[in-house]
């Protein structure tokens, strides 16, 4: 045997591990399909939550509520003392986060925040913004203290005004957080439904395929070998079950999404309704592939060990 | 130099009132190039045997060593490669019946990760030996109880083990396929590799090319020169003989 072939092995065990998976998916179109459009369903419980979470970020973002204390800056502010004056909020205990933002920086958020409106923004000099900083508080701080530290900061040289908002932002992070924790409890519930979904059709095919297993084992089939094409099997299922999923978010976003934006038109006032970003869609798909993995790998374990 | 060693091997199945012996301290050696023939009435422990060679069970005590390997120390990721080196002809077959005989045969050759288009020249090669057209796509449950053999041995084969076990490979054949299997198996031995057939059928210590002869009764090793009783109990022969060679179509069945 030669070096090369050697090193090539892993791959031609890859190519046959792929290709029986595929023809095993093929043996059974109906469970396949029954398995993905399952998983497709679940997925797309996850991927509302996930996108109404995001998309409450965004605006809470965009409102400007997710920063309680805004310091905007004069007109040329001395570092030195703007430096000084970072350096006594970061002394405060009620004082999580300090953060700098530049003229540049918030002409750019106002385009995010516009959408495709943003580019009625394209060209405008950065400074005609003030620079700013921005506070985040210690959770839990009493209400009062923003006000009081408004007060205080606002009779300071470097600051020109000082924004504080309302205790509606308090109530709004709470939403927030509400719609994290259900974020995430649905990502378990679908991830453990979308694993039993998987284990339950790889184990249909193991029985179906327990001769062949058995051969495979007695010519010298090793685990992975064995195991492989139900693994690829698994994989398969779970990234089209989400790709399936993403594509009918996708489709009942594009429908919706223009009545709430017109209905909700305060809400939305600044910024607009957005979809999942290639990055997140490719993360989705990955996510299923994953759990069809997992599901998949312990349905192996359980019954391909003949 | 020996290639297959047992040394007090005892093997049990069963608990307690039912618990029963299948070897009982049974001590074999077979050494490398031959043809060996393990002879034995059905329940002498010959399966059990061969099974434990081939890593399929684990014996209660004694040692097994195959091509120099303690088969007992080997860790359960390592089984695979030493049973990549002992090919296996079973009693049933164990073919898949919907494939074709290329199919069942690339089977073995796929699991050492060779290229497509070798695995398919191998295959058809281990076809050819077992005097078995390649490009046939009739799957194998079509075929004969004797092709079906072929097809067995050919799978076997096919990534030319250093050892191959037979399991009864004559048990469902008429005597003229008998000496054709016979006469396969001992091409094989000639090609270099080891083999062992276990078999209940006395039509086999006939052939010329044996070099080796085991014979276990109840568990237990007996003498060449003491044959087991059932080879001359003339009253336990046609009990044997009949069902040693049924119709075509109940072997295929």
């Amino acid at each position: 045997m030669s070096a090369m072939h050697r090193l090539l092995r892993p791959l031609y065990s890859l190519g046959y591990v792929v290709g029986r998976g595929m023809r095993g998916m093929a043996q059974a179109p109906a469970v396949q399909l029954l398995a993905v459009g399952t998983m497709a369903v679940c997925m797309l419980l996850l991927g509302v939550v996930v996108l109404v979470w995001s998309n409450a970020q965004s605006m809470v973002r965009a409102w400007g509520l997710d920063v309680p204390v805004t310091v905007y800056l004069v007109d040329g502010a001395e570092a030195g003392h703007v430096d000084v004056v970072v350096e006594r909020l970061h002394a405060l205990p009620e004082v999580e986060a300090v953060r700098r933002v530049t003229p540049e920086q918030a002409l750019e958020r106002l385009q995010e925040g516009l959408g495709e409106d943003g580019e009625l923004l394209a060209g405008l000099d950065p400074t005609v913004l003030p620079a700013s900083l921005e506070i985040e508080l210690v959770p839990g701080t009493d209400p009062d203290f923003g006000h009081a530290l408004a007060e205080r900061l606002s009779e300071l040289q470097a600051v020109d005004e000082v924004a504080v908002a309302g205790d509606w932002a308090g109530r709004a992070h709470e939403l927030l957080a509400t719609l994290e924790d259900l974020a995430l409890g649905a990502g378990l519930l679908v991830s453990l439904a979308c694993m039993a979904i998987v284990w339950s059709t790889i184990r249909l095919g193991v029985y179906a395929r327990r001769a062949e297993l058995q051969i495979l084992r007695l010519v010298g089939g090793t685990s992975r070998f064995v195991h492989g094409p139900f693994v690829f099997e698994g994989m398969v299922q779970g990234a089209l079950g989400a790709t399936v999923a993403l594509a009918m978010l996708w489709l009942g976003f594009d429908a919706v999404h223009p009545f709430l934006e017109r209905g909700l038109s305060l809400l939305f006032a600044a910024g607009a309704l957005r979809f999942f970003g290639p990055v997140e869609l490719g993360a989705g798909v990955v996510f299923g592939a994953l759990l069809g993995l997992l599901g998949a790998r312990a349905a192996v374990a359980r019954y391909a060990e003949v | 130099m020996a290639i297959i060693e047992l040394t007090d091997v005892t093997m049990t199945y069963g608990r307690g009132r039912k618990r029963r012996a299948a070897l009982d301290r049974v001590s074999v050696s077979v050494e490398e190039g031959a043809f060996a023939v393990l002879m034995g009435p059905s329940g002498a422990g010959k399966s059990t045997l061969l099974k434990l060679i081939l890593a399929m069970e684990r014996p209660d005590d004694g040692t097994i060593r195959v091509a120099g390997r303690d088969v007992q120390r080997l860790r359960k990721a390592s089984i695979p490669y030493v049973r990549r080196n002992v090919g296996a002809v079973f009693q049933d077959f164990k073919l898949l019946p919907d494939a074709s005989p290329m199919e069942n045969v690339a089977l073995a050759l796929h699991v050492l990760g060779l290229p497509r288009r070798e695995v398919r020249q191998r295959a058809a090669r281990a076809l050819a030996r077992v005097e078995l057209e390649a490009d046939t796509y009739r799957p194998v449950r079509c075929l004969s109880g004797g092709e079906q053999q072929r097809v067995a041995i050919a799978r076997a084969v096919a990534a030319e083990p250093a050892i191959l076990l037979a399991d009864e490979p004559t048990g469902n054949l008429d005597p003229r396929l008998t000496r054709e299997i016979l006469d396969l198996l001992a091409a094989v031995r000639d090609r270099g590799t080891t083999v062992l057939l276990a078999t209940h059928d006395p039509i086999v210590l006939d052939h010329q090319a044996l070099t080796q002869q085991i014979h276990l009764e109840h568990g237990r090793l007996v003498s060449l020169s003491r044959p087991p009783a059932y080879l001359h109990d003339d009253d336990e022969i046609p009990e044997i003989l009949p069902a040693m060679w049924p119709e075509p179509a109940e072997a295929v069945a």
